[in-house]
């Protein structure tokens, strides 16, 4: 236990890989493209459709889900803040899930920021092995899930099983005696990416619109959003950093 | 003891003209954003305008407020350096024609929306980032955006915007080191023809 505890306090002070998006081979782009257009079918007839009907809901409805979603999301956060060494980050999570949870009905609401309990880091198992130096490898495009890498993609796996909400709901572990079913977890889980895709109709359809390639696109806006959530980024003097010498370039 | 005391008041003096000149170009800076915003929704929010007047309308708000030829040379990545004069000129005017076209759906969506400055920082001798908040009330969605204002001769010019940590600058610059490598540059200048053209 000591040996690992050290081992993941080594990993994670002392890894400070930046991934830049130039630096992910696209090692089989036509198979990624072809992909990509099945996503895009999928989403134009499924997903989008879905999401228009969503967001005819009254935003205080929406508003409620989306707390109730990030509440539940932050089971998986909480071991990967550990993971990474965030020690503090997690006692917040543990501490904001367990208010609003509780005095927030199931999540629906968000007392804890109204307490001053301010929100942590999204975190995940991809962004764990991310910190712990584990590199992307080949740029990839998953059915139906969209833009990933063996990194994400083995993070995903990780999180399905790593997660307290999935071992409440649907895992061999119990935390009322009984099982609650496949069907809550999964049923969340869509939720979640329904959710997702209802934010983000306008920009989506502004992408498809003006984009001169949208595969790049799609790719670039995956890999910056990953580089921004394993750095941690919130504010700007995180980000800005390493994208400056590109702009001293221009006069 | 009295010349220490001079000698102290003179250093804290020099200290504080430094910091209220630092702090004087970022609140230009922050003005900046909020007249360039409010110009911006003028022309959105005006229903009378036809097509071309608008786009005519941007492409002088455009000329006032935005670094376009910055931008273009940003995007071009690596290829900067290898194209010619006569091929950075055209591809800087189709750029500037693109930019407009696309900038007039985009920013479109946000005109009836609030935008509220957070703060701001100056990252290096030219440029400064203006973090701001965008509120969708229909949405009930606030986005988080930056505006890379760069500094020069006392003149102010927008050149990025960064929507929740994601930056439009890179992303079509990625679009188009994607373009070039497969169908060279011939493929940018083709694809920004066909878009100018359809849109």
């Amino acid at each position: 236990m000591k040996k690992t505890f050290l081992i993941i306090a080594f990993l994670t002070v002392f890894n400070s890989k930046t991934i830049y998006a130039a630096d992910l081979p696209d090692c089989s782009e036509s198979i990624n493209r072809a992909v990509f257009s099945f996503n895009m079918t999928v989403d134009k007839y499924f997903f989008k459709p879905i999401a228009e009907v969503y967001n005819v809901l009254p935003v205080e409805i929406r508003s409620g889900i989306n707390n109730a979603l990030l509440n539940i999301d932050s089971t998986l956060s909480v071991p990967n803040q550990i993971l990474q060494g965030n020690f503090g980050e997690a006692v917040i999570s543990v501490s904001r899930f367990a208010i609003n949870s509780t005095i927030g009905i199931l999540g629906l609401f968000d007392p804890a920021t109204a307490l001053g309990i301010e929100k942590t880091n999204r975190e995940d198992f991809g962004q764990t092995l991310a910190v712990w130096g584990v590199g992307h490898g080949c740029y990839a495009v998953v059915p139906f899930l969209g833009p990933s890498s063996p990194r994400d993609a083995a993070g995903r796996i990780l999180g399905i099983y790593g997660d307290y909400f999935y071992m409440i709901s649907a895992g061999d572990k119990t935390a009322f005696g009984e099982n609650l079913g496949d069907t809550v977890y999964w049923a969340t889980k869509g939720t979640e990416i329904i959710n997702f895709r209802s934010q983000n109709i306008k920009s989506s359809e502004n992408l498809e619109k003006n984009s001169l390639d949208l595969y790049s696109a799609y790719k670039s806006l995956y890999l910056q959003r990953r580089e921004n959530l394993v750095k941690n980024v919130k504010r700007s003097e995180n980000q800005y950093g390493t994208s400056e010498d590109e702009w001293k370039k221009i006069r | 003891m009295i010349a220490f005391i001079k000698k102290f008041f003179f250093y804290i003096s020099i200290i504080l003209l430094i910091s209220s000149n630092s702090n004087s170009a970022e609140s230009n800076a922050e003005a900046f954003v909020l007249k360039l915003t409010e110009d911006a929704k003028i022309i959105f929010n005006d229903k009378s305008l036809s097509t071309e007047s608008r786009l005519k309308k941007l492409n002088d708000l455009s000329a006032k407020y935005l670094d376009l030829d910055a931008l273009a040379g940003y995007t071009l990545g690596d290829y900067r350096e290898k194209a010619s004069t006569t091929e950075k000129d055209i591809f800087n005017k189709l750029f500037r024609e693109y930019f407009i076209k696309n900038m007039s759906s985009k920013l479109n969506d946000f005109a009836d929306q609030e935008l509220k400055i957070v703060d701001s920082k100056k990252i290096n001798e030219n440029n400064i980032i203006v973090s701001t908040k965008i509120f969708s009330k229909k949405d009930a969605q606030e986005i988080a955006v930056d505006w890379r204002i760069y500094t020069k001769d006392s003149k102010l010019l927008a050149r990025d915007l960064v929507v929740e940590g994601l930056s439009l600058a890179r992303t079509q610059k990625e679009e188009f080191a994607s373009i070039i490598a497969s169908k060279g540059f011939v493929g940018v200048i083709s694809a920004l023809e066909n878009f100018n053209k359809s849109n």
